[in-house]
């Protein structure tokens, strides 16, 4: 911009004819922007002089400069020598204001519309045309003429621009008097308002405390945002996951996506989302029957996720909401996204602790089924390992001394995990303990356990492999039922490996069946593997054994290199712990080693 | 509120017109480094604002959106949000009453 513009400034007043009331006032000056703001400028001293209020001075200032922009902005740069001329009569009634210019003109539009809301220019005649009375453009080969008029406001009274010319004194006339009085109520006004937004938060953040369910907790967010913004009714919703949402709480019945089914309020919703933007309900963008007349959907978000809508409408008031109204719905939503995000972190965190404090009770049930030492039988080395994948398991062992020379050993399987699994091996566990009398027969005990069990294992639709069997010293004889579970695998002291098969379905599948025993001489120097799948059947990766033939082959190698008093033990934990080191443990392994040794210890 | 970091504070002169407003708009197009994705507008000495005023504040509006980020008006006076409620721009920017 150039330095400062010749202005060819008129002070004196003069009375333009048919005017007999009016005080009129000339500015003559150049076609530059720092001309139009110091044209505008004076002019609002002119017409505060007269006692303007203080909302006709702003819009005054501002349609003066608007209108001289375009002056200026309509000016070829050869008549930049030009000069345009602004004349304001003020009347007790009103203003006029006449600006001529030179310039080509312009066409002024039949219908001033706003441009698109990221339009960086075409406001100005709006403005224009917004806060004025009436508009007149003359357009002329010569010159345009564009006459203004805007009403005064009500208590704005002319003056007599001679006395409010003299010094300023303390004492403020009656018309400044006014002019304060009405700034203060609006001063008061603005306050009032923002104190009742503020008060309404504090209220509401105080009562939600006390509010668990986050429904009831929003319909009195919803009725609290209604009061501070006036509006009448609203609806309040949630965006779940793919896209859809729930309507958490609802004021007045409408705006609701259930009683507008034309599908309005959904886009107006869409169009909020798609554009993540405010969009305005005016009169006319929802049906009559909506009988709402200004209002807003709003989206909020937390950390850019959509968190919902908050949708408000008024029956009575046309205007659009407030800057002040707008505020206090984004500090609610805000309020209301963190208010959804602590909830959902603390049931996610209640939800975590209820799985651990599960898991916690089944592994302790898992472990209280294990026995705490293994029987001392002379002749005979026992050794068990249990091992649970995930925490908890369905497997468990036990040996227990039967009569003074043998034991009753038994491993079962429950198929699934966690508590549900924990407690039906303890379950199962119960009814093979509870009948010794049958431990002479190992496919009776199988026999009886499968009845006691069908009816709860058959509605809770598991199934448990088991194996049990006797093993005694003197006779040197084992006998071994199965029900579905892994071969038990016998070693010989000539290294010969011998499996036996299940000899009969999964507990749970039939109730009335019938387990044969298996019974097989087991002299000193022989060996015993009871397992379960774990061993050889991971659920995904490769376990430490392929198949029970590969096991077969371990135990074959190993008992026929091990010395007679070896423990086979640590080789084959250290054998299954090669395989699961880089990977957690895909399934439960459990199994009992016996090894009838080749001279009786001495008890 | 975003971090401080990512904000890009500006101070609007006490007339933002046809005559400032290419001035605000370049001196935010220079400052608003890749760092930055929003823009507080300290609005607390704009006293009038025009159309051309109005329009520099789109452009900056328009910076932010780019980055995701948002133009904050911070604590304008009555009179300025009078005008952003006349050309329903206040549903565009984020103000921020003082």
């Amino acid at each position: 911009m150039s330095a400062p513009a010749p202005f060819r400034n008129d002070p004196s007043l003069i009375t333009p004819p048919g005017a007999e009331e009016g005080i009129a006032w000339r500015w003559t000056g150049i076609p530059s922007l720092m001309a139009v703001r110091e044209a505008a400028v004076n002019a609002r001293k002119f017409l505060k002089r007269q006692g303007l209020m203080e909302e006709d001075l702003n819009a005054w200032e501002l349609v003066l400069t608007e209108a001289a922009n375009n002056v200026v902005l309509h000016m070829p740069a050869e008549r930049a020598g030009d000069s345009w001329n602004l004349q304001l009569i003020v009347t007790p009634k009103d203003v006029t204001a006449t600006l001529t210019d030179h310039s080509p003109g312009f066409e002024w539009p039949d219908k001033v519309d706003l441009p698109d809301v990221d339009s960086e220019s075409g406001r100005g005649l709006y403005i224009i045309k917004e806060m004025t009375s009436s508009r007149h453009y003359l357009r002329g080969p010569q010159e345009n003429v564009l006459t203004l008029v805007r009403a005064r406001q009500a208590s704005g009274r002319i003056t007599n621009a001679d006395n409010v010319r003299e010094p300023r004194t303390e004492v403020f006339t009656a018309e400044e008097k006014k002019e304060l009085e009405a700034t203060l109520d609006d001063m008061t006004e603005e306050l009032g308002a923002a104190y009742e937004s503020l008060s309404a938060i504090f209220r509401f953040s105080s009562e939600s405390h006390r509010i668990t369910d986050l429904s009831d907790f929003t319909s009195t967010l919803l009725h609290h945002l209604g009061t501070v913004t006036q509006s009448d009714c609203g609806v309040i919703r949630l965006a779940e996951e793919e896209g859809t949402f729930r309507t958490l709480a609802v004021m007045g019945g409408v705006p609701s996506p259930d009683t507008l089914d034309d599908g309005d309020f959904d886009r107006l919703e869409q169009a909020a989302i798609a554009s993540g933007q405010d969009q305005w309900i005016e009169e006319g963008t929802l049906p009559a029957r909506a009988r709402i007349k200004s209002g807003l959907v709003h989206p909020f978000y937390e950390g850019g996720i959509l968190m919902g809508t908050v949708s408000l409408g008024r029956h009575r008031l046309t205007d659009p909401m407030r800057a002040g109204d707008v505020n206090v719905v984004h500090t609610f939503s805000e309020f209301l996204a963190q208010h959804i995000l602590r909830r959902r972190h603390e049931e996610a965190a209640q939800r975590a602790s209820a799985v651990k404090r599960e898991l916690e009770l089944a592994a302790s049930i898992q472990r209280s089924l294990l026995p705490r030492s293994m029987p001392s039988i002379p002749g005979l080395q026992l050794s068990a390992h249990c091992e649970s994948a995930m925490d908890v398991g369905g497997d468990f062992y036990s040996v227990l001394p039967w009569g003074d020379t043998g034991v009753f050993f038994m491993m079962a399987d429950v198929m699934g995990k966690g508590v549900g699994a924990s407690m039906m091996a303890a379950v199962t566990r119960s009814v093979l303990r509870s009948v010794p009398q049958l431990y002479e027969d190992p496919g009776l005990v199988l026999q009886q356990t499968a009845k006691f069990l069908f009816e709860d294992l058959d509605r809770l639709e598991m199934f448990v492999t088991a194996v049990v069997g006797t093993m005694d010293l003197p006779s040197g004889e084992v006998r071994v039922a199965s029900a579905g579970h892994c071969p038990v695998l016998i070693a010989m002291p000539d290294g010969e490996v011998y499996e036996i098969p299940a000899c009969g379905p999964p507990l749970g599948l039939m109730e009335e069946i019938h387990y044969p025993s298996t019974s097989m001489r087991f002299p000193a120097g022989s060996r015993m593997l009871v397992f379960t799948d774990g061993l050889t059947d991971p659920r995904d990766g490769r376990g430490a054994f392929a198949d029970h033939t590969e096991l077969a082959h371990w135990l074959k190698e190993s008992a026929r290199s091990a010395g007679p008093a070896d423990d086979l033990h640590e080789a084959l934990l250290h054998r299954l712990r090669l395989n699961s080191a880089t990977a957690p443990l895909a399934d439960d392994q459990t199994f009992i080693l016996l090894h009838r040794l080749e001279t009786p210890t001495a008890p | 509120m975003k971090s401080p970091e990512n904000v890009l504070v500006l101070t609007a002169p006490s007339e933002l017109t046809a005559n400032d407003a290419s001035s605000l708009r370049d001196k935010a197009k220079t400052r608003f480094t890749e760092n930055y994705t929003d823009i507080n507008l300290d609005c607390s000495h704009l006293g009038f604002i025009d159309s051309s005023g109005l329009g520099a504040l789109i452009s900056l509006q328009k910076l932010a959106a780019q980055r995701s980020g948002t133009l904050r008006l911070l604590k304008p006076q009555s009179a300025v949000i009078q005008i952003l409620e006349l050309t329903r721009l206040h549903r565009i920017f984020e103000i921020v009453p003082g």
